[in-house]
């Protein structure tokens, strides 16, 4: 499952491999954890042995569906599930990332600025969303003051999983395309659920999701109150596009976005291509059908190290003028089943800040020192993970 | 206290090659000691064969035959090979050993010797106690060895000539293996990356010789770590505090890290398996039932296939070694000798996982920092390699005026220059030859070529 989301990504978001944020890199094993473990515990059988592994009353005390008391037998359930054979490879991160109680320090810290530790933070929120929304799920069952029956507290948990899952997966579309961080993809995960489940009162999902990544210091990235991307501008051009051709024309979108490069916020000059064009269906809790095209562009730039200035970027120091630099911009637009402009939801090639940053901590860890362009390799990733090995590129010449 | 120290101390750094040779003489009013800090060497420099034997009869003439300690920072080859025997009993380490009757040998907590026979299978119950978790790290770094093995030997069983180019190569010596033999599977990879290979497989070979060497040449042996006491500081040399700085255990290291030791362990004794299974045994076929073709005879819709899979698994191998490395190097003893105000610093090989205990992690790192900061020579870390002198700690030393740096390395052995990973690194070489006086190997030339002196009065 696991190896199945690296895939799977690598798919729907191929720049999600290139040098960026120590939060893309980590994006990348963090997803893929979340996705296996969520899609795990949607199987009511195994969240039956999670709960309780007595088999025993058909009421269960309240005492073991505590948020603590199911994280704890979630830690004890993976061993177990994982098996030994496979224990130290992949077992034993993702126990890791269970342990890792909430702290807002968590996200600016020295420890988890490495890449791999960075994506079990990720895991953790995720996780503790889950937990806490399933906790309280069950507060309102509980009978004669102490005790829950078991089918339902089961029942709850494996759906509370899948409707997590689902947006989660569902979050990937509403994602900026390039140079991704923890906080693009907690707003993206809000908007995507309150796009195909508008009302929320039954797991308060959302409100679920937000807490526990603020208590590891993880903010959404909109600046939206709730944390939901913003509707785009309206004063976009339709009048050169047919929005059926858009649907599936890598072409007709890319003349749109040609035609709106400014009200978007593109880059003039920079290189432009239309990564994707995906039309698609998503069905509803209740039935309900959303239709949406998702298109996604990309924009790079090759500016020299001498020429950042005409960015509005300042040359990290030490790194050679003649050094050649590979910037990236992009954006997803969703449209509405009107062929509108739904959102809009990207990384400007423009910002001025986040590009600083990004070439900054490329050039401080040494990924950019190199000749070749230092992609992200998941093999190697998940070696270093097994082994345990760590390094500390601030820390080398 | 004054009177009775050390009145000079001579650093002699041999030219060995990649590898480290330092002789440390402290001399007094009116005798010497002599303390010896690692004797090895990957690859000899192409002067002379017999430069290892020259360098231990200039130590026995020097210690006029009496060795009062030797330090064994780490048990890479590059370090140690000086000490193997050989049987005619002429080897370098048969002068050591014979000149060490009396010393203290002092290596790394990781290589006592009691500490494996308490070591049990790591999935057993018990194991977790204090001397468990230690227990377990030592049987790592012997699963570690393992896969060096495993590494060099397949980089062996390939014939020159069986690739031209990276990457170009699709003929396979992996095919039938001679009558009687065992099948060692090639690794089918261009010179370039078969040379990275051998070097650190090699480098990560565990020495028998040698380790049997350092058991039994003397009766006094002491296995330090973060924070011990040594006899050195004091005792076998009057007036010099020597303080430990690394490696910390397992223990200390886990309670600020929360490193899962056990796991890890296991994750060693897995790929030591995997690399054994691959290398020595005969393979078992996967899906018997299923048609094959030999190795050699692979159809043409097969080899782009092929030669990607062997890339990307020797690319694996490499990494793997890479870690292996890593991790032997961080059982360094990082040694902090102290006379007077005057500071010595050897670290070995130390990298940052194991510096960071003394930099940050400890209970008494202030403390520790503060007298790093006034460090007058340091043994540049792995013969200068781009993660073994943390910058934290570089940015630590004052730097004072007279500041020396003393680095024993030979370019072209190890890392890749475009990758930046080139040993020595050219950045850090710069930094040190700005702001230190720096001594270093491969600038030796002409008569005094076997060595180099530093000497500091105190």
């Amino acid at each position: 499952m696991h190896e199945t989301t690296h895939a799977l990504i690598d798919g729907l978001r191929e720049r999600y491999r290139e040098p960026s944020s120590p939060d893309q890199a980590a994006f990348h094993e963090g997803f893929a954890d979340i996705v296996a473990l969520l899609s795990v515990f949607s199987l009511p059988t195994v969240v039956e042995t999670l709960v309780d592994r007595t088999h025993g009353d058909q009421l269960l005390d309240t005492k073991v569906l505590k948020p603590d008391a199911l994280r704890e037998s979630m830690i004890f359930g993976l061993a177990e599930q994982v098996g030994s054979e496979l224990e130290s490879v992949r077992g034993k991160p993702l126990r890791q990332s269970l342990t890792i109680k909430p702290d807002v320090a968590l996200y600016e810290s020295r420890e988890f600025r490495e890449e791999h530790r960075r994506g079990e933070l990720l895991v953790a929120a995720m996780m503790t969303a889950f937990v806490n929304m399933w906790s309280r799920r069950l507060v309102a069952l509980v009978k004669d003051r102490q005790r829950v029956d078991r089918s339902r507290a089961i029942e709850e948990g494996a759906d509370i999983a899948d409707c997590l899952l689902t947006s989660a997966i569902r979050a990937l579309d509403y994602s900026p395309p390039v140079d991704i961080t923890f906080g693009d993809y907690l707003s993206a995960l809000v908007t995507a659920d309150r796009e195909i489940r508008p009302s929320d009162t039954r797991y308060q999902l959302r409100s679920s999701v937000l807490d526990a990544f603020a208590s590891y210091g993880i903010k959404p990235a909109s600046d939206d109150p709730e944390g939901y991307w913003k509707t785009p501008p309206k004063a976009l051009d339709y009048t050169r596009t047919h929005f059926d051709a858009m649907r599936r024309d890598h072409d007709e979108v890319f003349h749109f976005v040609f035609e709106n490069r400014e009200e978007l916020g593109l880059h003039p000059n920079a290189f432009t291509a239309i990564q994707s064009v995906r039309p698609c269906t998503r069905i509803g809790a209740d039935g309900f059908a959303l239709h949406e095209t998702v298109c996604v562009y990309v924009q790079i730039l090759e500016p020299l190290a001498s020429e950042l200035g005409t960015l509005d970027l300042t040359k990290p120091p030490n790194m050679p003028v003649d050094k050649k630099l590979r910037l990236f911009g992009g954006g997803a637009l969703i449209f509405d089943e009107y062929g509108h402009l739904k959102y809009h939801v990207y990384n400007p090639l423009t910002s001025a800040a986040r590009q600083q940053a990004r070439l900054d901590f490329l050039w401080e860890s040494g990924a950019l020192r190199g000749e070749t362009t230092a992609r992200l390799s998941v093999s190697r990733m998940h070696l270093q993970r097994g082994a345990d090995s760590q390094r500390d590129p601030r820390e080398e010449w | 206290m004054a009177a009775a120290g050390p009145r000079e101390l001579r650093i002699r750094m041999y030219n060995v090659g990649f590898g480290d040779c330092f002789l440390l003489t402290f001399f007094y009013k009116a005798s010497e000691k002599h303390v010896l800090v690692d004797f090895g060497s990957t690859a000899a420099p192409l002067r002379r064969k017999a430069q290892m034997g020259e360098i231990a009869a200039d130590i026995e003439s020097i210690t006029k035959g009496r060795l009062d300690a030797i330090v064994v920072t780490h048990r890479h080859q590059d370090h140690i090979s000086g000490f193997a025997t050989n049987k005619a009993g002429n080897a370098p380490g048969d002068v050591i050993a014979r000149i060490s009757k009396d010393a203290v040998v002092i290596q790394p907590w990781t290589e006592d010797p009691t500490l494996k026979t308490n070591a049990r299978a790591p999935n057993s119950a018990g194991s977790s106690g204090a001397k468990g978790l230690s227990a377990l790290h030592v049987q790592s770094l012997d699963a570690m060895h393992k896969i060096a093995d495993a590494v060099v030997k397949r980089v062996g069983a390939m014939q020159d000539g069986d690739e031209s180019e990276e990457g170009e190569e699709l003929s396979d010596s992996a095919g039938v293996p001679p009558d009687g033999q065992a099948f060692i599977p090639g690794l089918g990879v261009g010179p370039a990356l078969r040379n990275r290979l051998g070097f650190l497989g090699e480098t990560n070979l565990k020495n028998l010789s040698a380790v049997k060497n350092l058991m039994s040449m003397s009766d006094k042996h002491e296995y330090l770590s973060y924070g011990t006491k040594t006899s050195l500081s004091g005792g076998v040399l009057p007036g010099v505090k020597v303080h430990v700085l690394g490696p910390p255990t397992i223990e200390q290291y886990d309670a600020v890290s929360k490193q899962r030791s056990r796991d890890s362990a296991e994750f060693w004794q897995l790929q030591a398996a995997a690399t054994k299974i691959t290398a020595e045994e005969t393979v078992e076929r996967l899906f018997p039932d299923h048609p094959s073709v030999q190795a050699d005879a692979l159809p043409v819709s097969a080899r782009w296939f092929v030669r990607n899979v062997k890339s990307m698994h020797a690319t694996q191998l490499l990494e793997l070694v890479r870690i292996v490395d890593s991790a032997m190097n961080n059982t360094s003893l990082i040694l902090l000798f102290q006379i007077g105000e005057k500071l010595f610093l050897f670290p070995g090989d130390a990298q940052i996982e194991n510096w960071e205990y003394a930099l940050r992690a400890a209970p008494d790192s202030a403390a520790k920092r503060k007298l790093l900061s006034a460090v007058s020579l340091y043994k540049v870390g792995h013969h200068g390699s781009l993660n073994a002198t943390p910058k934290s700690l570089w940015k630590l030393f004052k730097k004072k005026p007279k500041f020396i740096a003393m680095m024993s390395t030979r370019p072209g052995k190890h890392g890749d220059k475009r990758a930046h990973t080139e040993v020595p690194r050219q950045t850090l070489v710069d930094e040190l030859e700005a702001h230190s006086e720096l001594h270093v190997t491969t600038t030796l030339k002409g008569e005094n070529a076997l060595f180099e002196d530093v000497r500091v009065k105190l």
